[in-house]
């Protein structure tokens, strides 16, 4: 199957580990160049 | 006390109740209004606890959003623990269907076409997070 076009809007959520040692589990963001390199694509 | 100069900056407990019925939890937002911030955005959480198609008719807005997906269990919150549909489309006609397992973020730029939003299965709470940026929220259909 093709890949879907709107598949670029989609992403796992990245994690990166704590500085803190308290904190075991991974921290979840939104890389926030998701946004800005999208919307440069839209515009053609 | 005396009230602390710096209160006008915290807030606690802001929730609103969900409009749909499998949705028991109060959901907690977060609103930039004019008294916080003025930035013009809002974040949302909500806990999804079982099955249901939270949104039928595919929309579009004016301004950008954000979806997260994650897992419920603070301690491995990418284990998302069910499986979610949601369907974009760039121009309202060639809908595509995304399904989703694992922890997700979806970016929903202006304009682009989304849902049916679909919790299709829900093996432990799942955490929904909405930001969209705008002072008010609105569809276009």
């Amino acid at each position: 199957m093709a890949e879907l076009k709107t598949v670029k809007y989609i992403r796992e959520v990245p994690t990166r580990p704590s500085n803190h040692k308290e904190v075991t589990s991974p921290i979840l963001f939104i890389d926030t160049h998701f946004a800005l390199q999208y919307s440069k694509q839209s515009k053609g | 006390m005396a009230e602390m100069k710096t209160a006008k900056y915290v807030r606690t407990g802001v929730t609103m109740p969900s409009q749909h019925e499998k949705v028991e939890q109060p959901i907690i937002a977060l609103n930039s209004d004019e008294n916080y911030g003025n930035l013009g955005f809002s974040v949302f959480w909500e806990c999804i606890p079982a099955p249901f198609e939270m949104v039928s008719e595919h929309h579009n807005h004016d301004f950008p959003q954000y979806l997260c997906f994650l897992g419920g269990d603070g301690k491995d919150m990418l284990d998302l623990g069910g499986e979610v549909e949601l369907t974009l489309s760039e121009d309202g006609k060639n809908l595509e269907k995304h399904v989703i397992t694992k922890a997700t973020t979806v970016y929903i730029p202006a304009g682009l076409y989304h849902c049916p939003l679909n919790f299709k299965r829900v093996d432990k709470p799942i955490i929904f997070m909405n930001i969209f940026f705008a002072k008010e929220y609105s569809r276009n259909s």
